[in-house]
């Protein structure tokens, strides 16, 4: 009986898990290989799992350490410094001779291999061969053709390219003779070279050879559109361009003039990574080898046209006559693989930052300058260690006040209480266990430094006194935590105000008894709750763009000036106030109808017979009776504008420079954008917490108070 | 009351609805304009009607092998939104009732607790969530995400109740307790049955909050066939390419449930979320 | 069977207080009203009896069982509500079944009473209906008929008439008085209406801001008044009263005041008290001379069954029935 039990169970092939953000043909290729390493031997299964790219990193970060993770992911290299010091990777068993030149390299950290190349990206330039009919081979070239092939009022562009993204900038940077790291391997910004750079894009803006605010979607439409002649694109660019009637083609991006350089595009290598808690490193192992073999390599290339890391498949016929395929083989001869230093995910926001400013016209040197200085404020050194007993004791004479302050308030228990209790236990125990637990634990984060290498340190109050003395900022400069705070309360003011005046006004508007129609528009009022806001949170985005965006379009169409609507805080603020608004007032237009419609007609009828005007009876019947009614409803909207991450993150993005940012966002950041500091961000969502908790116990008052007299 | 009313307020009244409807539904056509376009691309023009219409991307949802499977991504999401509803419910009823009918000794701080529950950034609560679900045994699993979406379902839900229960006159179940009720007896024979509307409301914005949930539901559920629409839908977003024609079909499909709840429980949906009410 | 016993009860909401040592005993099968003007604590009162309201001092005895520790459900009694209070999601039956049903009594038992009572308050046509669907004077009628059903010991009653036009009133309480004739239960009612206080009270008890003032048969109260208050509020038009001061004239003791010298019986009061002299109008009548008051015409006031004349005797208006 047991004997042919035990057979299956040893024979039973071993699951090994991969997990990977590839779609389309990627996905299809990379599933057949799945399917033919199964088919060729059985003692191994490999299923695949697709994430989504936003969430794969996080994902990874989290599973791997409590035993979670995949065996193997794939993922860009970019990660692998953090990882590794993380120890979440398994280094590679062996590394065949196949790949690339500077592929199997840019996976090595700290003298071992931590991964094996599948695939780069890196830049080119596509040119649409009816506009152009050879591609522009220097800069000085470019310059040359771009005033002929541009016309920004009727939407044409020499070239276009996500110019305000600085990955796509990183090839004039370097071309130019910028750099990224110092000698000794620090990050930086203010170099000459990069000066130039942004002297190049700015200028290229300014004479409008290239779109503003370009995002990746803007790029697509107008080269697929014959509206601009040249762009500046990845491998996947090919897969949104139409399948016919375009004749486009690819060639290496140009040499900068002034350097006689080229320019260097970032290469990222698409790397499969090993975990370091793999259960089954040999079944790992054996399918990582087979992915990266020549042949699954080959069967990639050709059936997906991914542009693969090993050598031998540009040597296959079919891959060779792929014009693309080796023209972005040629371009990876003068890509730099981006670092991946954890150091490096510091430099993104702040050479993000100064690229905008530069772009928007402001001075490059002067732009440069604060962008390095914002560089420097990011890399201030973790505070000090401290001693843990001196922190407990304050934390415990804290504790013992409030227990204190509990009792002098003066509580008398009442008889019947047990009932109460057993009434809200359910609540009460689902609230400790799931939301208490969880915030005691961030308290407890707030108090440590995570380490790169995932060791936390313990800091005391460190991370507060650090978040509080702004890091070098003056309170009122744009990037101190004091003017974040401060636009995070106006936004909230903002924001409620609005939803409250435009909630009661479409309410009323809709109780009125002359209206037609009055249910059909109920319906359509509350539709921007259906929708999930990730979705209409970009939809706004792209309507305020500044010269595409359907907001400019009006006002133009209004004889008015367009606003570049992401340039200034203002304007900025405003798109984002714009978006919640729309996303929020049909919450408080619904429970002002709600309120309205328990409001008993004799009263109205009583106000009029007592000769109130309409403006009257609004001012002194209904809005009495509104406003202690709608004061839940408003300190809840309150909270959750404060704490409104997704339309700040997709809307404005902090643009400009960070200065639309709230705290919410600037928490987000540390703990995903910038090195991980999760402690770090743990003191912000309770330095966030406990401002919110002023305010509730403020509410709480009012709302008591409105209790007893009711 | 039957004065007529003036022709100018007629016109600017109507004209102002319609400015506002229009306002509020032209970013929404512009989702279905990129559902119906054929291709992936983001049409930056302002016009909100599709050039050419085609289906073909919400077909693509359904295609085998697709990012989403669709049916039993719409399952789980299903059974996530009405789990995550129907424990907010359950165990909030009970809370609001006490909070808004009986007098005992913390009323009053735990109400507040309540409320600042509400405050702690729900982003920044992955990772301990993390944590604790791995402890628990429920990583990867719908019921996991259910407990997670409890946590904001519940203090939510026990607010909105507790709001409209403020607004059933107290006579009401002192007539009960006299008739002989039980604490537990004025609660499911007098006071739930009254709440209906409010409960109905409650539950859609629970159900609400976990259908449209995201990022916490990519972070917890590690199985493909886990997934809830919205991870599936976030698939179409890539690192440097988004299918904006699949994530927008996408983003209908997800859409159609909530907008038919609305329909359904239109009425209560004014009626029950007076979230604090009128009492004389 | 039930007496009610409340013995030095009292209420502080706050630091206010707003009954104030009441000590009452109800005879079984008593109907005893509770008067006062608004505001003085009658509901307070009827809520601590019922349980409602948790006493701050004192004891309540319903039927010799010391009740003040129990929840409403357990003391035995049942409210009518000033509002009614009626389940606004249950039918006519389902109100009045509602306390049987919570008592698990059987089921055709539950559906003899309802029918009983409803005959009995002309509810019968109305059993299906839900109470938004009925006149005010119907809904009144539930609210007694879920008290009666539930055959209590007491029946507490808060105002159940203030709702009603005067002709409803002056006919459910003439209903009323018949029902507690037929039934017998021991009753406690609160009005602020004399009327109803003097028609349907075995005994009444008139409270002032949570005290009591008196407590007594109605007659006893209206003629023999311990306190000004209570002279002022049982009668009307109201008593008139005039200060005097005793005085011993010629053998004979006489209230002399600001224009009139009135005999008192001998030994009343002594000699020079202060005196407050309660005369009702109706005690009164108007002749052309000799009278024991006299004064000049200075308002009539004609109600066509009867009228009055208001005088200005010396510094006081006296009120006549003419
Ligand atoms: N919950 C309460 N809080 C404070 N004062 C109250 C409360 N309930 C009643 N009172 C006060 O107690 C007094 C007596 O009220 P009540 O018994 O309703 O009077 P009545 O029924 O005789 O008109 C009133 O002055 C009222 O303001
Ligand atoms: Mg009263």
């Amino acid at each position: 009986m047991l004997a042919p039990l035990l057979a299956v169970l040893l024979t039973a092939p071993r699951p090994v898990t991969l997990w990977h953000s590839y779609r389309a043909q990627e996905a299809e290729a990379l599933q057949a290989l799945a399917d033919a390493f199964n088919r060729s031997q059985s003692r191994y299964a490999l299923t695949l799992l697709a994430i989504p790219y936003d969430a794969m990193a996080a994902k990874v970060s989290a599973a791997i350490p409590r035993g979670h993770g995949p065996d193997l992911f794939i993922f860009a290299h970019e990660r692998l410094g953090g990882w590794a010091e993380a120890g979440l990777l398994a280094p590679a068993a062996s590394l065949p001779d196949v790949f690339l030149p500077g592929m199997a390299e840019a996976l090595a950290w700290r003298g071992r291999q931590l991964g094996l190349p599948l695939a780069f990206k890196t830049l080119a330039l596509f040119y649409n061969r009816a506009l152009v009919a050879s591609p522009p081979r220097t800069t000085d070239e470019l310059l040359a053709l771009a005033p002929a092939l541009s016309d920004p009022a009727a939407g044409r562009f020499a070239l276009a390219y996500q110019s305000g993204d600085f990955y796509y900038h990183v090839p004039w940077l370097l071309g130019f003779g910028g750099a990224i790291f110092d000698p000794a391997g620090r990050p930086e910004l203010d170099t000459p070279g990069a000066v130039a750079s942004l002297r190049f894009v700015a200028r290229l803006a300014r004479r409008g050879f290239i779109p503003q605010e370009a995002s990746s979607a803007l790029v697509t439409q107008l080269f697929a559109q014959g509206k601009a002649a040249l762009a500046v694109n990845g491998p996947w660019f090919v897969g949104e361009l139409p399948p016919a009637g375009l004749p486009w083609a690819v060639a290496p991006l140009p040499i900068v003039s002034a350097t006689g350089q080229p320019a260097r595009p970032f290469l990222t290598v698409e790397a499969l990574f090993r975990s370091a808690r793999a259960p089954d490193p040999e079944g790992a192992r054996a399918a990582a080898d087979f992915l990266v073999s020549d042949a699954s390599a080959l069967a990639r290339a050709r059936t997906a046209r991914q542009l693969v890391a090993n050598r031998a498949a540009y040597e296959d016929p079919e891959v060779a006559s792929d014009p693309v395929l080796t023209a972005f083989r040629a371009a990876a001869r003068d890509a730099v693989p981006m670092s991946s230093s954890p150091a490096m995910e510091l430099l993104w926001e702040p050479a993000q930052t100064a690229l905008r400013a530069a772009l928007r016209g402001d001075d490059p040197a002067a732009a440069l300058a604060a962008g390095e200085r914002q560089l420097r404020a990011l890399s201030l050194p973790p505070p000090p260690k401290a001693a843990p007993w001196a922190s407990l004791a304050v934390v415990l004479l804290a504790g013992v006040a409030i227990v204190l302050g509990w009792h002098r308030s003066g509580r008398v228990p009442e008889r019947g209480s047990a009932v109460a209790y057993a009434f809200v236990l359910p609540a009460a125990v689902a609230t400790v266990a799931l939301v208490l637990l969880p915030i005691l634990f961030s308290v407890g984060l707030s108090a440590f430094h995570h380490r790169p290498d995932g060791g936390y340190d313990f800091v005391g109050l460190g991370n507060f006194v650090d978040i509080l003395a702004s890091r070098g900022y003056a309170p009122a400069e744009p990037l101190s935590f004091y003017f974040t705070l401060g636009v995070t309360l106006l936004w909230t003011a903002v924001n409620v105000a609005l939803h409250v005046t435009l909630g009661v006004a479409l309410a009323l508007l809709l109780r009125a008894p002359w209206l037609r129609l009055s249910g059909v528009f109920r319906v359509l009022l509350i539709v921007p709750w259906a929708v999930p806001n990730y979705i209409t949170a970009l939809i706004w985005k792209g309507m305020f763009h500044r010269q595409f965006g359907a907001v400019n379009g009006l006002l133009r169409a209004l004889g008015l000036p367009s606003v570049a609507w992401f340039s200034h805080f203002a304007t900025s603020f405003a798109a984002d106030v714009c978006t919640n608004v729309w996303l929020g007032f049909p919450f408080m237009m619904v429970v002002t109808l709600g309120v309205l419609s328990a409001i008993p007609r004799e009263l109205y009828d009583a106000a009029a017979l007592d000769g109130a005007s309409p403006f009257q009876r609004f001012r002194h019947v209904t809005l009495p009776l509104l406003r202690p009614a709608l004061l839940p409803a408003v300190v809840l909207g309150g909270v959750w504008t404060f704490n409104m991450f997704n339309v700040i993150w997709l809307v404005s993005g902090g643009e400009p420079g960070g200065e639309t940012d709230i705290l919410i966002s600037q928490a987000y950041r540390w703990a995903f954008a910038r090195q991980a500091r999760y402690g770090y961000a743990a003191a912000y969502s309770v330095i966030l917490f406990l401002i919110l908790a002023a305010y509730a116990l403020f509410a709480q008052r009012l709302m008591a108070g409105r209790e007893a007299r009711a | 009351m039957t004065r007529r009313t003036s022709w100018p307020v007629l016109v600017l009244g109507h004209a102002a609805i319609v400015i506002a409807t229009a306002a509020t539904l032209y970013p929404v056509l512009w989702v279905v304009k990129m559902a119906l376009s054929p291709g992936q691309s983001f049409d930056a023009s302002p016009s909100p009607w599709p050039r050419v219409v085609s289906l073909q991307n919400f077909a693509d949802l359904w295609a085998p092998g697709s990012a989403m499977g669709l049916w039993r991504q719409l399952g789980n999401s299903l059974v996530v939104a009405l789990a995550t509803a129907a424990v907010g419910l359950a165990s909030s009823a009970t809370a609001a009732f006490a909070f808004s009918r009986l007098r005992f000794a913390g009323r009053q701080a735990s109400l507040t607790f309540f409320l600042a529950t509400q405050m702690f950034p729900g982003t920044m609560m992955a990772i301990p969530l993390y944590i604790l679900l791995d402890d628990l045994g429920l990583l990867d699993t719908l019921t996991g995400l259910v407990l997670v979406y409890s946590t904001t379902a519940v203090p939510f839900c026990v607010f909105s109740l507790k709001g409209y229960l403020d607004t059933i006159p107290r006579e009401l179940d002192e007539a009960a307790r006299i008739d002989g009720a039980s604490s537990w007896a004025v609660f499911t024979r007098v006071v739930l049955p009254l709440a209906r509307p409010a409960l109905a409301v409650t539950a859609l914005f629970a159900f609400l909050s976990a259908w449209n949930e995201y990022i916490l539901a990519a972070t917890f559920l590690g199985d493909a066939r886990t997934f809830t629409l919205p991870v599936a839908l976030q698939q179409y977003v890539g690192e440097y390419h988004t299918e904006w024609g699949h994530f927008a079909a996408g983003a209908i499909v997800v859409s159609i449930p909530v907008m038919l709840l609305f329909f359904a429980l239109q009425k209560q949906l004014v009626s029950g979320l007076t979230a604090g009410g009128v009492k004389g | 069977m039930a007496t009610v016993e409340l013995k030095g009860l009292g209420k502080t909401i706050g630091q206010t207080p707003i009954v104030r040592d009441v000590d009452l005993a109800i005879g079984d099968g008593e109907m005893l009203v509770l008067v006062g003007p608004s505001g003085c604590g009658k509901t307070t009162l009827l809520r601590l009896v019922s349980g409602l309201e948790e006493a701050g001092a004192g004891e309540i005895w319903i039927g010799g069982r010391r009740v003040d520790r129990l929840p409403p459900a357990r003391r035995d009694v049942a409210m009518v509500f000033q509002s009614y209070a009626l389940y606004p999601h249950m039918t006519v039956r389902e109100n009045l079944a509602f306390g049987l049903t919570l008592r698990k009594l059987p089921r055709a038992e539950i559906d003899s009473r309802v029918e009983e009572a409803a005959a009995l308050l002309e509810l019968t046509a109305l059993l299906s209906r839900r109470p938004r669907q009925l006149s005010g004077g119907q809904r009144q009628r539930v609210a007694m008929g879920r008290a009666i059903v539930r055959r209590p010991a007491v029946f507490l009653f808060d105002e159940p008439l203030s709702n009603l036009d005067a002709a409803l009133r002056a006919q459910v309480r003439v209903q009323l008085q018949q029902l507690h004739r037929r039934l017998g239960t021991t009753s406690i009612y609160v009005t602020h209406d004399q009327v109803e206080a003097m028609t349907l009270a075995d005994r009444i008890a008139v409270l002032r801001a949570g005290e009591l003032q008196q407590v007594g048969r109605p007659l006893d109260l209206y003629r023999q008044p311990a306190n000004r208050f209570v002279a002022g509020f049982l009668g009307s038009p109201a008593m008139n009263v005039l200060p005097a001061t005793a005085r011993g004239q010629g053998g004979e003791l006489r209230a002399v005041g600001d224009g009139f010298a009135l005999p008192l019986p001998a030994g009343a009061v002594a000699p020079g008290r202060e005196l407050l002299l309660g005369v009702r109008p109706h005690d009164l009548s108007l002749v052309l001379e000799g009278g024991a008051l006299s004064g000049l015409v200075e308002a009539v006031e004609i109600l066509g069954w009867e009228a009055f004349v208001q005088l200005r005797v010396g510094g006081n208006a006296v009120l006549v029935r003419a």
